[in-house]
């Protein structure tokens, strides 16, 4: 890769009335390449639906019929899972499996004021004690149970057994002048059940 | 690692395109932008940005590569609401053995809407320089970046990223508004990493009888530190 980068310097001294500063940019410009050597540990993709585990298509075409599906693979240093993205009747919905295709559950984009009033109330009344500041910027109602149990009861067929709805809050916070972006799980009362800071990456990009 | 195509394609003839202005050369302008979070509070920003001008025979008694110009830009913020930054700093500039001087004034935001993320920018600046009336600036500048597959770009993934500005200049009793449009390739090498290249092209004189148009290939390094 250096004796690469060389060549490079060497032909365009070679050929172009190029100067020195203009030398030591394009030099500078050039040491990037030595980042690609880092290793990578998370990452996710775009995958066809034959690279699915059948039963994780199956669950889906079953559940949703033929809408249109986005369908990717989530790898960490644990394993990966595989995740389909889709809208049905106008709602947005992510569906995330294990490696074996087994449903792991379904969560649906839903406006705040979508959620149960009390449950509503229970949350905001969380954010306002906890933290100086707090804006919800996404809001998920995340479904969890046996699959055939959660595709009748996302088709609003009868349910003849238990699943779990709990809400998946992305809140913008501020605690003591610290700004902290986090995901919460409230349960269907709207009591805390875990809170993680998210991890983005900066946008320096996008600034300056 | 998917490299696309048409976007190299589609640049290549953006770049070929450039080659044939004869008054208003274009170049490249290499820039390295650095980071740093001082406290939770402030961060500090710094960039360098050089210029080099691609000179082609019958545009200038010159021809090949010429360095033009350097800046080095220092932008220090604090939070202004929960999800905004504002800030001020300093650029010099060295051009022809002469400094310039510009105070920036700046207020900036990111919104995510699922893997697009939008940033809008509002500056002013006023420029001043030896023998010359100061120069004054409104900006606003728009960009989004979105990611080739995902979410979210991940580490040893490409993304898009495009931007337009608006500049109102005033300078004496001149007043003209610059447009300029950016549309890049970008890549995470590493945690932090941003190594982008594009095209960068600029028109200037939109409000007067004549307009001219710059056209660069913008490469740049974001760096954490």
């Amino acid at each position: 890769m250096v004796n690469f980068k060389f060549v490079i310097l060497l032909k365009v001294k070679s050929s172009l009335p190029i100067t020195w500063p203009a030398r030591l940019a394009l030099l500078l410009a050039c040491l990037p390449l030595w980042l690609l050597a880092q290793p990578k540990y998370e990452r996710e993709y775009r995958v066809g639906s034959q690279q699915l585990p059948v039963e994780a298509r199956q669950f889906v075409a079953t559940t949703f019929g033929s809408t249109r599906v986005k369908w990717y693979k989530e790898e960490n240093l644990s394993g990966y899972t595989y995740e389909a993205k889709l809208r049905w009747h106008r709602k947005k919905y992510s569906v995330e499996f294990d490696s074996t295709g087994q449903l792991q559950d379904i969560e649906l984009l839903i406006k705040a004021r979508q959620l149960p009033a009390a449950t509503r109330h229970q949350i905001e009344t969380y954010l306002q004690k906890a933290y100086d500041k707090a804006k919800i910027t996404r809001l998920q109602q995340q479904w969890s149970g046996p699959a055939a149990c959660l595709s009748a009861a996302i088709r609003e067929e009868e349910v003849s057994c238990a699943y779990t709805i709990h809400y998946e809050v992305e809140a913008f916070t501020q605690q003591a002048g610290k700004r902290v972006p986090y995901e919460l799980l409230f349960d269907e009362g709207g009591k805390l059940l875990s809170r993680r800071e998210i991890i983005d990456a900066p946008n320096t990009n996008l600034v300056y | 690692m998917r490299i696309p195509i048409a976007f190299l394609y589609v640049l290549c003839v953006c770049m070929n395109g450039v080659a044939q202005l004869k008054n208003e050369p274009g170049g490249s302008i290499i820039s390295f932008n650095l980071n740093k979070s001082l406290s939770s509070q402030l961060q500090l920003n710094a960039k360098w940005e050089s210029r080099i001008l691609l000179l082609r025979q019958g545009a200038s008694s010159e021809q090949g590569l010429q360095y033009q110009r350097s800046d080095l830009e220092l932008i220090a913020t604090v939070p202004a609401g929960l999800r905004a930054k504002a800030g001020g700093g300093l650029l010099l500039r060295m051009q022809q053995g002469r400094l310039q001087y510009r105070l920036v004034q700046q207020y900036a935001l990111v919104r995510t809407h699922g893997p697009l993320k939008v940033g809008h920018r509002f500056r002013a600046d006023q420029q001043f320089a030896a023998g010359r009336p100061p120069r004054f600036r409104l900006r606003y500048r728009i960009s989004a970046q979105l990611p080739f597959s995902g979410e979210k770009v991940d580490i040893k993934e490409f993304y898009f990223k495009a931007a337009n500005e608006y500049l109102p200049t005033l300078r004496a009793a001149n007043f003209d508004v610059e447009i300029r449009g950016l549309l890049v390739l970008g890549f995470v090498p590493a945690t932090g990493h941003k190594l982008e290249a594009g095209l960068d092209a600029r028109l200037s004189g939109t409000l007067l009888a004549s307009q001219s148009l710059q056209n660069w290939l913008a490469l740049s390094w974001y760096i954490p530190l």
